[in-house]
């Protein structure tokens, strides 16, 4: 069988990348032809071809064309239409614009334009809407498609380069010290909650620990620029200002070196898909505190400490509980190596992927 | 059903809890600001009074007097300026007045009741003269007041006092504490170090151990590449040895094949000389045979002398009796045939046994006693043979074998010149009785029967 991966802009930097180019190389491990399509790509992500000839690749009716769909692309819906083979319909989640308002108009119209090819896809009758979890699926079942024609499955990813990798032993050094280390991870993006976790993290140093630092690991998006601003000003306004420490594009031997220093990992996230710092973090043996919103209650499971509220006294006192509690910490951290090892491995992943792909045998 | 470690989650989750709303109330958060910089609407107290704002001292009072007026936490300068102003003697309602009448408490509007006469007259009191002497009748009128406030401060400071002593006792029980476990990690500390001295003196035995143990590979080593240098020269000994015995193996494949060279040669030599007697043989066969028939064809009794011989073997056995003949001749075997006989010969010479053959007559080639030797005990009934035949005497034991008993024997052509003496005495020292000669017809033969 013929597989066409499709994605509009590939890149070996973002999950929707990497989730894409893992699954191309897992459905061809099966022993199926692969060919990756791609209107854009960025990095290192070997051979691609160009979306319009994916209808002279997947040209019989048992071939399967899967689409990763993260945000608007006008060309999906007409190649998808053209196709005469099966499809799947590969959801990473859309942002809902709200998030953006007041920061970006151009990230509004983005999100808008992505958000309004959900009913069309959904209308097109593929055979498999696929969402990274079942959150994600919740805006196709919203469209209309049938339960049956949908089912999860969880972000290809690569946590395991990152636990293999050789920790940078400078950044160790930079923050090893007595202090409580409390660590973000994620793009400085008005849903990921930034406000609430400097607040969350002031009111811990207030309270807790005088000496704490936030590491905060995420790129700045020059065209949320407002939003960074916010953040910036915000912790000024606390007076955490030299408390506050912001990497980006760090190697995976610095991420991983951040996840060993911290106390913890706090995800105040308000909106996610699937937030693949979680399973980084449980796979490197880091406790999770977080906001339960969004896909971050079905990723963390019970391998976290969550709670519905974004209360930023709760997260202070959750943190500083872990830092004090040594059963707790080593109760979370077994909760998510066990985790990992069930739902997030390569292992179990191709697992699920070979189900989803004898659906089309 | 949650499991044990889920309930557990599950209390320390609400012991999180009671610590987070603990600390809500001890360490409040400022409001956020807008984002662009826009400031939110503070959310003030609406409404206070000179006394709740007055109930606080020192940097509280001045904190309190921006929250509630300003809706604010004091700004760096702004609560220097304040706390400079208290140190210099300025009341508290002219700082009141102050935050509420500025610029920003104007357009915040808190109503503070009594404020502004009270304000006013603060500020008369500043003035030069006039100002001393209102502040001198404002103190004359605020006397008792002043009296009562003495006597209520006398109080609480004794109250304070109190607690400042008991709070000073905790601190000391507290630092004894603390000096004790400071003895206790000293004392650690101490064993810490009488543990890492330990180690570092075994480190030092492993150090040493694994100096002796690299002596000793270094040792190993050398010996064994003594060993590897001894093995070398064995092995080009044998390489020496080898290539020796391939130069001999070379040579004795030189030598073989020479050898089957020259069997091959001996062997074409041998067969030339077989072929050669063969033709030699065949040449006297066909003579022999061309004067044996040549005799018979002259001898012109001799087909009346095969017909009485025929008729005496008929007298002795029986119709159909086998008969073998050796070297009396193709025409006697023809005449016992006619008679009936199972009858058959032994021919030595090939040209006379193809002359047989080639009249229907069951004649075997090759030599008598050989091909007589092969046929079983007691198989004929009569065996005739000529007394000339080369090997007589060992044809009679075999004739004695192959005769069935009572059978006969005939010897023809008994002649005086005869190699081989045939007389009554030797045929009866062989087995046979009865003899009987016929001499007739150009011929003897002498019958005999087998006892």
């Amino acid at each position: 069988m013929n597989v066409g991966i499709l994605v509009p802009v590939l890149s070996d930097k973002d999950a929707v990348g990497t989730d894409a180019l893992e699954m191309a190389a897992a459905i061809e491990r099966l022993g199926h032809r692969v060919r990756v399509f791609a209107q854009t790509t960025i990095g290192r992500v070997g051979k691609t071809s160009k979306p319009a000839s994916i209808t002279e690749f997947a040209t019989a009716p048992d071939d399967l064309v899967i689409y990763h769909f993260s945000y608007g692309w006008p060309h999906a819906l007409p190649l998808l239409r053209a196709l005469k083979c099966r499809r799947i319909v590969r959801y990473h989640n859309i942002t809902p614009p709200k998030f953006f308002e007041g920061y970006s108009p151009e990230y509004v119209a983005a999100c808008e334009s992505g958000r309004a090819e959900i009913a069309p896809l959904a209308e097109l009758g593929c055979e498999l809407y696929l969402g990274a979890s079942a959150f994600n699926l919740e805006d196709f079942l919203d469209a209309g498609v049938d339960p049956a024609q949908t089912a999860v499955l969880p972000p290809f990813n690569r946590v395991d380069r990152l636990v293999h990798a050789q920790a940078d032993l400078a950044l160790i050094d930079r923050f090893r010290s007595g202090a409580s280390t409390w660590l973000s991870v994620g793009r400085l993006a008005p849903n990921k909650g930034h406000l609430d976790l400097v607040d969350a993290f002031a009111a811990y140093k207030r309270i807790h620990d005088a000496h704490a630092r936030l590491v905060v690991v995420g790129r700045a998006d020059p065209r949320l620029s407002s939003y960074t601003g916010a953040i910036h000003a915000r912790i000024d306004q606390l007076g955490i200002a030299d408390a506050v420490h912001f990497l980006s594009d760090v190697s995976d031997g610095e991420l991983k070196s951040a996840y060993l220093v911290a106390d913890a990992l706090v995800s105040l996230s308000e909106h996610e898909g699937f937030c693949v710092p979680l399973a980084e973090a449980m796979a490197l043996g880091t406790p999770v505190v977080g906001y339960a919103a969004g896909a971050v209650a079905s990723t963390a499971g019970n391998a976290a400490l969550l709670w519905d509220e974004s209360d930023p006294y709760l997260f202070a006192a959750s943190v500083a509980r872990i830092r004090d509690d040594a059963s707790l910490r080593q109760l979370l951290r077994e909760r998510g190596l066990a985790r990992i090892e069930d739902s997030f491995s390569m292992e179990a992943l191709v697992r699920t992927l070979a189900e989803v792909m004898e659906r089309f045998a | 059903m949650n499991s044990e470690s889920d309930d557990h989650l599950d209390r320390i989750k609400s012991e999180i809890r009671a610590d987070a709303d603990a600390s809500r109330r001890r360490a409040p958060l400022p409001e956020r600001m807008m984002h662009g910089g826009a400031v939110d609407a503070p959310q003030v107290a609406r409404g206070s009074s000179i006394a709740e704002l007055a109930r606080h001292a020192g940097p509280a009072f001045v904190d309190n007097a921006y929250r509630t007026i300003l809706g604010r936490e004091p700004d760096a300068e702004g609560f220097a300026r304040q706390m400079a102003a208290l140190g210099a003697g300025t009341g508290k309602i002219e700082i009141i007045g102050d935050l509420r009448y500025s610029e920003e408490g104007r357009r915040n509007g808190v109503p503070i009741a009594g404020l502004r006469p009270r304000y006013l007259l603060a500020k008369l009191g500043r003035l030069p003269v006039l100002g001393a002497i209102v502040q001198w009748l404002v103190a004359f009128v605020s006397l008792p007041h002043l009296l009562r406030h003495q006597r209520a401060t006398e109080a609480s400071l004794a109250v304070r006092f109190g607690e400042t002593a008991r709070a000073m006792q905790a601190v000391e029980q507290r630092a004894a504490d603390v000096e004790r476990r400071a003895a206790d990690v000293e004392q650690r500390a101490a064993d810490i170090e009488q543990r890492v001295a330990h180690i570092e003196q075994r480190v030092d035995e492993a150090e040493q151990r694994d100096a002796d143990l690299r002596s000793d590979l270094v040792g190993a080593v050398g010996e064994l590449s003594d060993r590897l240098t001894r093995a070398e020269i064995a092995a080009h000994e044998l390489r020496v040895y080898i290539e020796g015995l391939n130069a001999n193996v070379s040579e004795l494949r030189q030598l073989t094949l020479t050898m089957n060279h020259w069997t091959v040669q001996v062997r074409h030599s041998i067969d030339a000389i077989e072929t050669a007697e063969a033709e030699r043989r065949s040449r006297s066969d066909d003579a022999a045979a061309t004067a044996i028939l040549a005799s018979r064809a002259s001898d012109t009794q001799r087909a009346q002398r095969l017909a009485a011989w025929g008729e005496e073997i008929a007298a002795r056995i029986p119709r159909s009796a086998a008969v073998i003949d050796i070297g009396v001749g193709s025409d006697w075997l023809a005449t016992l045939a006619a008679r009936g006989f199972d009858a058959s010969a032994i021919e030595t010479n090939s040209a006379l046994h193809r002359e047989a053959r080639e009249r229907g007559l069951d004649v075997t080639l090759g030599t008598a006693s050989t091909l007589l030797a092969r046929s079983a005990d007691a198989s004929f009934d009569a065996l005739t043979i000529a007394a000339t035949s080369d090997e007589f005497a060992v044809l009679l034991t075999e004739a004695q074998r192959v005769l069935k008993r009572g059978g006969c024997l005939m010897v023809a052509d008994v002649k005086s010149e005869t190699p081989q003496p045939v007389t009554p005495d030797v045929l009866e020292a062989g087995g046979f009785r009865d003899p009987k000669r016929l001499d007739a017809l150009g011929g003897r033969a002498l019958f005999v029967t087998r006892t």
